[in-house]
């Protein structure tokens, strides 16, 4: 019935969005490291994790937690001078799991716009600010989840910490992570998210839409008194449903979301894994996905693993914007 | 261009190494097939082969089994469903989801079976055979076809009894599937009875056999149990009356113990019984049926008989040509490692063999077969080229020490029987456990250990050989009748234990001294814990001692062959066979059956009808250690040592 009503709200969520899509996604958002991917196998099937069950949900349905087992590492280089990384571990809690995990980027930027997107990250930090600084930054997250089985639905809740941190301003924010989960119809795994739920804020810069819509040039000590913009947290809400079945001698994982930044972007996600093991405990796999594009990203993502016993190495390439690729290799224990 | 081509060859022969790195190389023990199977003494026409009649097939069916058309359909005899939810329980969404999937729940199972049956007038003995656990619409029952062919053409009536509708996710339903088997013989007797029917007076109700596969090779020994009650021991308010002349059953990897009525082990008692199992059972991956075979109990002096046979590099599916090599569903290739099974063939025509053989015997009463029962070497022609573990003993048997009961090494199983030793290095009583480590047998042996070298510098020199007396007083030799006729039974099975070299004896004639000697050589090295493992093939001799005192002597590999541990691995990756399963082989004990009167050929002096003693002297090997268990005597085991030994 909880779901029921999940399933309904989203729906009309989503119809509204449909009708109120605009050109800036509904941001400026910030803090960036909550836009970007957080692991190889989720990025591979179109940065699609909601009803995931490797230790790496923890940074889209704490509820999934309850399954998920192990910890993983993960980096990614999306441009000459952006790079970032993750961390997370889970572990069996009560009648789910507790996990934590962290996420940080480094990034250079042709100026020192802020928030800065995926689109902006991605340049080389070649310009300087007004004041003359380089115009490189860093964002962070450190979360700590909790999924557990309640009434047969899988809940969770998880507390982050955000951070942007520019050379002109340093952004920092606390906000919550909820999510509920089932199985239905044997292995449908079907999962409600809803993320980054926090206050948003405003931050002072001298010219209001340069150079991009929705950021600002920050200059702290500026003469002038400053102009205020609106920075918002990228309060998402995910719905997919995750499936894993044998297929013939294959193993077949496909996945598919739908999501929305606040309520004024709806965008979509999936795909799928296709593995083969020719000897128990070892397998490969080969992935694709297709997602809906945020500033800076292109729509297809891809990747392939190799997993021995409980060790998987997991590698995943997405498309950016400028015929960029970004290339991200993980390592995960279960 | 070159240099490319051969750096991307050695990267990819270097993943392969890597990738088969995790793989464990092919084990097998050694074959000695081409020695032990080189003899055909038994000169009947081989049971696995074709009969004379011509062979009919038809169905049977409720008709109520929306899967399958051919049990509505088909069928040439309309059966009437059963009510099983005595017997059959599950979760009420299961019970919703299955009676949707079949067309019916537990109070409606139909009867179904196909029918494999000779031309002729008969009366024609009536055989069941019921199919275990797999995947419910991969359906079992035609893979017994090639028995169906075989058996009938020989002059039996064979039944595929359908029980798929319990098949998938289902505990505690054996007890189930044993009832709807003597719900079939129901109708058979009905319909032998029935003017007008196909088998009116075709059927020889007082010669039934029931085989069965998995959980069906455990139905058939439940059902056997059933036959003789009045009352379901979980509901006496259920009532039996079946009382059918089952007088064969037949278990094929048997799973044993998923029931247990009123919480013990299902007594089976008064039927033929026999089970096989593959070493390389991919599924039930213990020999449980060993501990059916134990449990079986002759008590109403009929000559009934029961055979187990260990049959190496055999798995669980290919004796059904439904179910296939990979044990556990088309992906378990992943896990299994199928390389060391025989063929589909092979196993196939072993199962032929025996099961020929055992109902030609037991519904035919042809005792040309029997030999084989008691030592597989007299047919070595029909048998595909393996090795097997026989574990025999008929109704004429009776225990002079199986180690059951009591903690006194020095007492047998009757009273008068006492047990002696000497110069042994291990001698223990313990139980015996199936290969996964924490399933009794529900039996003790006794181990045996000796080594016939000295401790000391002088390595050739070798004391008196340790041997193990088993002694019968006077009036007990009387009452057990043993004389020429007699025979002596023993189970044993080698291990790869080695004990180290026995303690000198001690020197009596010096005087103890108590100062130590300045050139004193250091202690002698503590032998390790863990004996070495040794691989020479082993033997004893067995020696049967008069009241007179004269003996009689022959090896013990004159009555079959004492193999030390068939190696096994099921599993395609060592370490998770290791992990799995504390041994790596299923200590299966070969039973001999040594004629009296062959000691007293060699020994004209013996005289059996004053047996003592039997003696096991280990003077063939130097050091070794055995397993011993069930030593005995029978006066009727002549119908089965009648050929000898090749």
């Amino acid at each position: 019935m909880v779901l029921r009503r999940a399933v309904f709200a989203v729906a009309l969520l989503v119809s509204r969005s449909l009708l109120a899509q605009t050109s800036n996604n509904g941001g400026p958002y910030a803090p960036l490291i909550l836009l970007l991917p957080s692991g190889p196998r989720t990025l591979a099937v179109g940065n699609t994790g909601v009803g995931g069950r490797d230790d790496d949900v923890i940074f889209f349905n704490p509820a999934q937690l309850v399954i998920a087992r192990g910890f993983s590492g993960s980096i990614e280089r999306y441009s000459a001078t952006s790079a970032g990384g993750t961390l997370s571990a889970v572990t069996r809690f009560n009648t789910g799991g507790i996990a934590i995990g962290m996420q940080m980027v480094d990034y250079e930027a042709p100026l020192a716009a802020f928030p800065p997107s995926r689109g902006t990250m991605l340049e080389p930090g070649s310009g300087r600010s007004l004041s003359g600084s380089v115009a490189a930054g860093t964002s962070l997250e450190a979360v700590v989840g909790v999924g557990q089985v309640i009434k047969g639905v899988r809940v969770g809740l998880a507390g982050k910490y955000v951070e942007d941190n520019a050379p002109a301003l340093r952004l920092s924010r606390g906000a919550v992570d909820a999510g509920v989960s089932k199985d239905f119809f044997g292995p449908y795994t079907f999962a409600l998210a809803v993320q980054n739920i926090g206050a948003s804020t405003t931050i002072p810069c001298i010219v209001a839409s340069t150079p991009a819509a929705g950021t600002c040039i920050v200059t702290p000590g500026f003469p002038q008194p400053p102009q205020f913009t609106s920075v918002r947290l990228p309060l998402r809400t995910t719905f997919g449903v995750q499936t894993q079945r044998p297929v013939g001698q294959l193993d077949l994982m496909a996945t598919a979301s739908i999501w929305m930044l606040r309520a004024d972007w709806v965008g979509g996600s999936g795909g799928a894994e296709l593995g083969y093991s020719w000897l128990d405990g070892y397998s490969v796999a080969l992935r694709a996905g297709a997602r809906s594009t945020l500033p800076g990203e292109a729509a297809f993502t891809g990747g392939a693993g190799f997993t021995m016993d409980r060790l998987s190495i997991d590698y995943a390439v997405e498309a950016l914007t400028g015929s960029r690729w970004g290339q991200r290799i993980g390592l995960r224990v279960r | 261009m070159s240099f490319s081509s051969s750096s991307s060859t050695g990267r990819v022969l270097l993943l392969s190494a890597a990738l088969s790195a995790c793989t464990q190389p092919l084990k097998l023990t050694k074959d000695d097939s081409p020695v032990v199977l080189s003899h055909q003494l038994i000169s009947a026409p081989n049971p696995g082969e074709k009969g004379t009649f011509a062979v009919k097939t038809l169905y049977y069916g409720s008709g109520t089994d929306k899967r399958r058309a051919i049990f509505k359909d088909s069928v040439t005899i309309k059966t009437k469903t059963v009510d099983a939810s005595p017997f059959v329980s599950m979760e009420p969404a299961q019970a919703k989801q299955r009676e949707k999937d079949w067309g019916f729940g537990t109070s409606k199972f139909p009867i179904n079976g196909r029918v494999w049956y000779p031309v002729g007038d008969g009366p024609f003995p009536l055989v069941l055979i019921v199919h275990g656990n797999h995947d419910p619409l991969d359906y079992s029952d035609p893979g017994y076809g090639y028995l169906g062919e075989l058996l009938a053409s020989r002059g039996f009536i064979l039944v595929s009894v359908d029980e798929n509708f319990i098949n998938g996710g289902l505990r505690g339903e054996s007890d189930g599937r044993a009832w709807l088997l003597l719900k079939h013989l129901e109708d058979w007797k009905r319909w032998n009875d029935s003017t007008g029917n196909p088998f009116y007076h075709k059927v020889d109700m007082n010669n039934i056999g029931i085989m069965g596969h998995s959980r069906g090779g455990e139905a058939v020994g439940i059902a056997a149990s059933f036959n003789r009650l009045s009352h379901y021991p979980d509901d006496a308010n259920v009532k039996f009356n079946f009382n059918f002349n089952i007088k064969a059953v037949f278990a094929i990897a048997p799973v044993d113990g998923q029931y247990k009525p009123a919480g013990v082990f299902t007594p089976i008692e008064n039927v033929n019984y026999m089970v096989i199992h593959g070493s390389h059972d991919g599924d039930v991956s213990s020999f449980n049926g060993l501990r059916t075979f134990q449990r079986i109990k002759f008590t109403d002096g009929k000559p009934w008989f029961k055979a187990a046979w260990y049959v190496y590099r055999a798995n669980h599916g290919q004796w059904n040509t439904v179910w296939g090599n990979k044990d556990n569903g088309p992906r378990s290739g992943r896990y299994l490692d199928l390389r060391g099974l025989i063929t589909p063939d092979e196993q196939r025509q072993f199962s032929k063999v025996m099961i020929g053989a055992f109902l030609e015997a037991t519904l035919h009463g042809k005792n040309e077969y029997l030999p084989i029962f008691r030592d597989h070497r007299v047919a070595g022609a029909w048998l595909p080229k393996t090795m097997y573990i026989t574990r025999f003993q008929e109704a004429g048997y009776k225990a002079l020490a199986t180690y059951d009961e009591d903690v006194d090494v020095t007492t047998g199983s009757l009273p008068g029987v006492t047990i002696s030793a000497d110069s042994l290095s291990t001698w223990k009583e313990q139980p015996l456990v199936l290969r996964n480590g924490n399933d009794p047998l529900n039996t003790n042996a006794v181990t045996l250990g000796w080594n016939s070298h000295i401790r000391g510098d002088d390595t050739t020199k070798l004391g008196r050989p340790a041997s193990y007396t088993v002694t019968l007083n006077d009036s007990l030799a009387g009452a057990l009748s043993v004389g020429r006729e007699s025979s002596i039974y023993l189970s044993l099975a080698p291990t790869d234990a080695k004990p180290g070299p026995r303690a000198p004896a001690r020197d009596t004639t010096k005087k103890a001294d108590t100062t130590k000697k300045a050139d004193a050589k250091p202690p002698a090295k503590k032998p390790d814990a863990k004996p070495a493992k040794d691989s020479t093939p082993v033997d004893l001799t067995v020696e049967l001692v008069d009241a007179a005192g004269h003996t009689a002597r022959l090896p013990l590999s004159r009555f079959g062959v004492p193999r030390r541990p068939l190696e096994i691995h099921i599993l395609r990756r060592r370490d998770e066979e290791q992990q799995r399963y504390p041994t790596q082989y299923e200590v299966v004990l070969q039973t001999y059956v040594m004629p009296i009167d062959e000691f007293a050929r060699i020994a004209p002096n013996f005289d059996p009808t004053h047996l003592r003693s039997i003696k096991l002297v280990f003077d063939r090997l130097v050091a070794g250690t055995v397993i011993v268990d069930d030593i005995g005597v029978s006066s009727s085991a002549k119908p089965f040592v009648a050929l000898g030994e090749p």
